[in-house]
């Protein structure tokens, strides 16, 4: 029973980790905190769901098209709230709060009404035993998937020329700008990849639990929670905060026995992590 | 909000203008002729309409107050109104307690139970304070409509919030609107007052350099948790009003989604002026609403005119306003 809650709350949490991933991405190249990280990932499951659904698409087929409308959705959200206007951090991170709203409010114009819908199954139902833990297909595709993505985005970063002018853009923009890195084609490249991540992140969550307009609203606050404690600078540090979270949220749901008192915990976590973080953050700099 | 330099410094007071006060007399005088004129344009029903929207308002100012003075980003707005909400209804069921009073009570808890939230302010930085807001609006949101407060709260339904009376009848129709009218200019007003207070310039001192603030003698971290106080009083008072103004109160109108929307409207209006909450609420709230769109459309174009706003007037409308460029002479 511990085993198997563990395993759930490591899947749940590596994709809290992922979505706090896209955030540190963008945080890092564009100084941008998108609010609208998760709800992306929503509309791109919708659409996989709609091309399986009513186009009748095959599974790889629909996730290859959904695939490409992440990546356009990423360059689209980039060049209508940052390359129409320039403007500071906090300005264009609030511009990200609209397109929240926007997305979250097409998702339930068009679909909302019918929701919450059950996702095709993209793995086959049933699992097998793990060290002696009862995992099933679906868990294990999502810790197998998402530590492709996290490791993907690990050696895009860090061992590609694209990676080489992110890390340059990151550090310091208008430097890397005199030296003629094309700052607004990394900035194009990190918003598509961001939105790439997220929608692989919407349908997997819709596979674990349903497809509905407001499912992501906990994976944001955690995906959040995870990018915050790992000070919005190490993508690994965030991963290894969002499975702890996915872990403790999935134990206090099933021994505390009241959701209620789960996310009592889940809050009283955050806060104290975050505190415990600007803490650290203040030795450092006295030191 | 952007500070200039006064003219004439004064003697021992920082030597910044407050835009905010600058603009408030002339913003009060506004909304009082908007909310006079209201009853005689409007019919029974659009006046129910525009009454909750200047009910939000009082939400919205607020916002718009941590955000122009220290650049709060206040994402907890919609757990204080429910708490005002609640516990103005409380007092109004079980002891009978007038209206006013009632909702006065509800602000002080709002403000008291947002003290452990103005002591976090002081330790966190501004986005790890809105991500924590974000999360406790959604746990209060989640609590009010659990079973543990179902009796309370009414669960996900609700209750129905009772009128004001006045020696003994009930404040309905025009009565009921210029009882909401009233508390909402005396709102206004109080923040008017309260920015042009040394302590709306201290806050204004702290948002340019928290470090000049402190070597001058400020205790920053009280004025952060007064700040943060304040903004909440505004929220939970604004929940009363709102279950007043609509007859109704119940959780899920207040959930995580419009925390965004009450910034939103901060944004829209202008945050750095008095009148910007109550522009912003009518344009977002009360237009679309007047309009007949339905609840999913109206939230499509908040969306499309917040990021046209974000894009075109970052300081909001009433800030282009003031800018329009004048006609060259030939």
């Amino acid at each position: 029973m511990l085993a198997a809650t563990v395993v759930g709350g490591i899947s749940l949490g590596f994709l809290y980790g992922l979505v706090a991933l896209t955030l540190i991405l963008l945080v890092r190249t564009t100084g941008v905190l998108n609010f609208a990280a998760a709800d992306v990932g929503m509309f791109c499951a919708f659409i996989a769901f709609i091309a399986i659904t009513q186009f009748q698409m095959p599974v790889v087929a629909a996730i290859a098209l959904t695939a490409v409308f992440a990546a356009l959705l990423g360059a689209l959200t980039y060049g209508s709230i940052i390359l129409i206007r320039p403007a500071d951090p906090l300005m264009l991170s609030l511009r990200t709060l609209s397109i929240l709203i926007i997305v979250r409010a097409l998702a339930y114009k068009f679909w909302g009404a019918n929701s919450p819908y059950r996702f095709p199954r993209i793995v086959p139902d049933g699992g097998i035993l793990v060290l002696g833990v009862n995992m099933n297909y679906t868990q294990l595709t999502v810790i197998a998937l998402a530590l492709v993505m996290a490791l993907a985005v690990s050696w895009l970063t860090g061992a590609t020329r694209i990676g080489l002018m992110l890390r340059a853009v990151s550090s310091d923009r208008e430097t890397a700008a005199d030296l003629g890195v094309a700052v607004i084609r990394v900035d194009l490249v990190a918003w598509c990849m961001a939105t790439l991540v997220a929608g692989v992140v919407g349908i997997l969550v819709a596979q674990l639990t349903f497809l509905s307009p407001d499912m992501m609203s906990p994976v944001l606050l955690a995906g959040f929670a995870a990018a915050q404690l790992a000070d919005m600078q190490s993508m690994r540090t965030a991963l290894i905060a969002g499975v702890a979270l996915g872990i403790i949220q999935s134990l206090s749901s099933v021994y505390l026995n009241q959701p209620e008192w789960s996310q009592v915990l889940s809050f009283a976590v955050l806060a104290g992590g975050l505190l415990l973080r600007g803490q650290l953050r203040r030795r450092v700099v006295a030191t | 909000m952007s500070a200039r330099p006064t003219p004439v410094a004064s003697s021992w007071r920082p030597s910044i203008t407050i835009p905010l006060v600058l603009q408030a007399r002339s913003g009060l005088v506004v909304m009082l002729i908007s909310l006079a004129i209201a009853p005689v344009i409007l019919s029974d029903y659009e006046l129910t309409l525009f009454a909750t929207g200047v009910s939000y308002s009082v939400a919205v100012l607020g916002v718009a107050l941590g955000f122009s003075s220290v650049g709060m980003l206040t994402l907890t707005q919609p757990a204080m109104m429910v708490i005002g909400g609640f516990v103005a209804l409380q007092l109004i069921e079980l002891w009978h307690f007038p209206f006013l009073l009632a909702a006065v009570i509800g602000t002080a808890v709002g403000m008291l139970s947002a003290i452990p939230l103005g002591w976090l302010t002081c330790r966190l930085d501004k986005f790890s304070f809105a991500v924590l807001g974000f999360a406790f609006t959604y746990l209060v949101a989640m609590l009010m409509s659990s079973r543990l407060l179902v009796d309370v709260t009414g669960g996900e339904l609700g209750k129905p919030f009772p009128a004001a009376t006045a020696f003994g009848l009930p404040l309905q129709g025009v009565w009921g609107y210029s009882l909401i009218a009233a508390v909402t200019l005396v709102s206004f007003a109080v923040a008017a007052v309260l920015f042009r207070s040394t302590m709306g310039r201290i806050l204004l001192v702290m948002n340019q350099d928290d470090v000049v603030a402190r070597t001058a003698g400020v205790n920053t971290n009280l004025h952060r948790i007064s700040l943060t106080a304040i903004v909440s009083g505004y929220g939970a008072l604004s929940g009363a009003l709102v279950g007043q103004a609509s007859g109704f109160i119940a959780p899920p109108q207040f959930d995580v989604a419009l925390s965004i929307s009450l910034l939103a409207m901060a944004l829209v209006g202008g945050a750095g002026y008095l009148l910007g909450a109550f522009v912003g609420t009518l344009i977002l709230q009360f237009v679309p609403a007047f309009l007949g769109f339905e609840q999913i459309d109206r939230e499509i174009l908040v969306g499309i005119i917040l990021l046209f706003c974000l894009v075109a007037a970052p300081n909001g409308l009433l800030a282009a306003l003031r800018h329009i460029p004048m006609r060259r002479r030939p």
